[in-house]
């Protein structure tokens, strides 16, 4: 008859509690001890069962997480790469169009020349960089000089797409393309003032960490809220520790900022002290460019 | 056109909150790299509902390992994240292979009997309080220690975390004992 302590043990090692020595010392003991063996084996079902109900509990609750979906569906990198080729000119004059139909859009002709070589060659290097890369947010550190960038594109698109090839030209490539998208979602129109002018000085064309302060506050009027206050952002609500990220993007002596929190973005103006709630953005086409720039 | 990004979360301190067990790191994660990880299964012949799936599969066993104190990152999450993912699609590949070559046959002998001690263990757990549940999957599933244990329950002590697992798993196994041996299911 086993005892309470041998069951002690049994519950230690179907939970993977022993140490070596104690789970040699039991299995030898189990050798002899049908009793024990039968218990264990029940034992080892209920603790099956145990992982199998928390492994179902965490995945309906991943499977309740808002994620965004995925746009494009079996297709290998390689033909999406020659498809993006393709189809980078058409994007960028999409785009240009799409611009010039807002009232708000600055976009001129010239520039959207410019705008559709930079896309085709951004979108190239992009690509042909492995699904297995990190995001690229994580590596705002490294600073590039933009004049390198052609060199560095053409080297990436000729090399085979091994894992690591990231390099900080990648980083910064994309924003290049674009400042007028931005600008057509910024509602703060007054923008051009000289408040915006002061955020130029900070050394054009590189990307760099962000050097804005935030913090985090709980106050009872704001439940979603932010504000810029003494050149510092406060988030207003109850802000997951550590769990956000803000995105800068200079152009055209202008600063624009988003909040990405929990797979929403929120545009954040810094035109006045005010507190403004957050409200996520909608719009598809400024998500996904968005998306890209944090490269999930 | 210049872009900053300020980090706000560093990564050493997103592994330590999933190695304590922190679930709003989980989903954190999850929502990090969800299109990085199922773009590995969408680009090799696999549906979006596969590539979900593989990829929490893959973040489990991640998060799996990393709360009962068995992992040592030498690598990015991502990176590590990825290689599991990588893993389970191929497995997931061989198998729907096997599948069709082998028309079945095996497969489709079901064993009624575990299947049916598998709905009655899942009934058994689901029938203990909100607690209970938590305290015995932390400790089987997770493997935290009991102070993680104490920690995230808001129990006084360890010793309260050890007698709440004693108490909850005996409750636990008179359940089932009752249910099988009215089933006919224990010896």
């Amino acid at each position: 008859m086993a005892s309470e302590k041998d069951f002690e043990i049994l519950d230690d090692y179907a939970g993977n509690r022993l140490n070596p020595q104690e789970r040699a010392a039991f299995e030898k003991q189990l050798e002899s001890d049908a009793e024990l063996k039968n218990e264990l084996s029940l034992q080892r079902e209920i603790v099956e069962g145990i992982k199998t109900a928390r492994k179902a509990e965490l995945k309906s609750m991943l499977n309740n997480v808002p994620v965004s979906s995925i746009p494009t569906e079996g297709m290998s990198v390689a033909a999406k790469l020659g498809l993006w080729v393709i189809v980078a000119g058409l994007v960028s004059t999409g785009l240009y169009f799409y611009l010039n139909q807002d009232e708000n859009s600055v976009g001129q002709p010239a520039i959207t020349n410019e705008i559709k070589e930079e896309n085709t060659e951004n979108t190239v290097v992009d690509e042909s960089k492995p699904a297995a890369e990190a995001d690229q947010t994580e590596q705002p550190n490294q600073e590039t000089p933009v004049q390198s960038q052609p060199k560095v594109a053409e080297k990436q698109t000729a090399e085979s797409p091994a894992p690591k090839t990231s390099t900080p030209a990648t980083v910064e490539e994309q924003p290049a393309v674009e400042p007028s998208t931005l600008d057509v979602f910024d509602p703060s129109e007054d923008a051009e003032s000289a408040e915006q002018a002061a955020a130029e000085e900070i050394g054009p064309k590189v990307a760099t960490k962000s050097s804005i302060a935030v913090e985090t506050e709980v106050d009872k009027r704001y439940n979603f809220h932010y504000q810029f206050r003494d050149n510092k952002l406060f988030l207003y609500g109850s802000f997951e520790k550590n769990f956000y990220e803000i995105m800068e993007f200079f152009s055209n002596n202008k600063r624009t900022m988003f909040l990405y929190y929990k797979d929403n973005y929120y545009l954040l103006s810094d035109a006045d002290q005010k507190v403004k709630p957050l409200s996520p953005i909608n719009d598809a086409a400024l998500l996904k460019k968005l998306r890209d720039y944090r490269g999930n | 056109m210049v872009y900053r990004v300020s980090s706000v979360m560093n990564e050493k301190e997103i592994f330590e909150r999933i190695c304590k067990g922190d679930e709003k790191a989980l989903e954190f994660l999850y929502q990090k790299y969800y299109r990085m990880m199922t773009k590995l299964v969408i680009t090799n012949s696999g549906t979006e509902d596969e590539a979900r799936d593989v990829y929490q599969d893959a973040l489990i066993v991640f998060w799996q390992k990393a709360t009962s104190g068995n992992l040592v990152l030498t690598s990015k999450m991502s990176t590590y994240i990825y290689s599991i993912c990588q893993n389970l699609w191929r497995k997931e590949l061989d198998r729907k292979k096997r599948l069709s070559s082998e028309e079945k046959d095996t497969s489709v002998t079901l064993d009624t009997e575990s299947s049916e001690r598998e709905t009655i263990l899942a009934k058994c757990i689901d029938q203990l309080g909100e607690t209970c549940k938590k305290v015995l999957m932390f400790y089987y599933f997770e493997e935290m220690s009991m102070q993680d244990i104490a920690d995230k329950l808001g129990f006084a002590n360890t010793d309260t975390a050890k007698t709440k697992k004693y108490k909850c798993k005996k409750k636990l196994d008179e359940l089932v004992k009752a249910q099988y041996s009215e089933h006919d299911f224990l010896d």
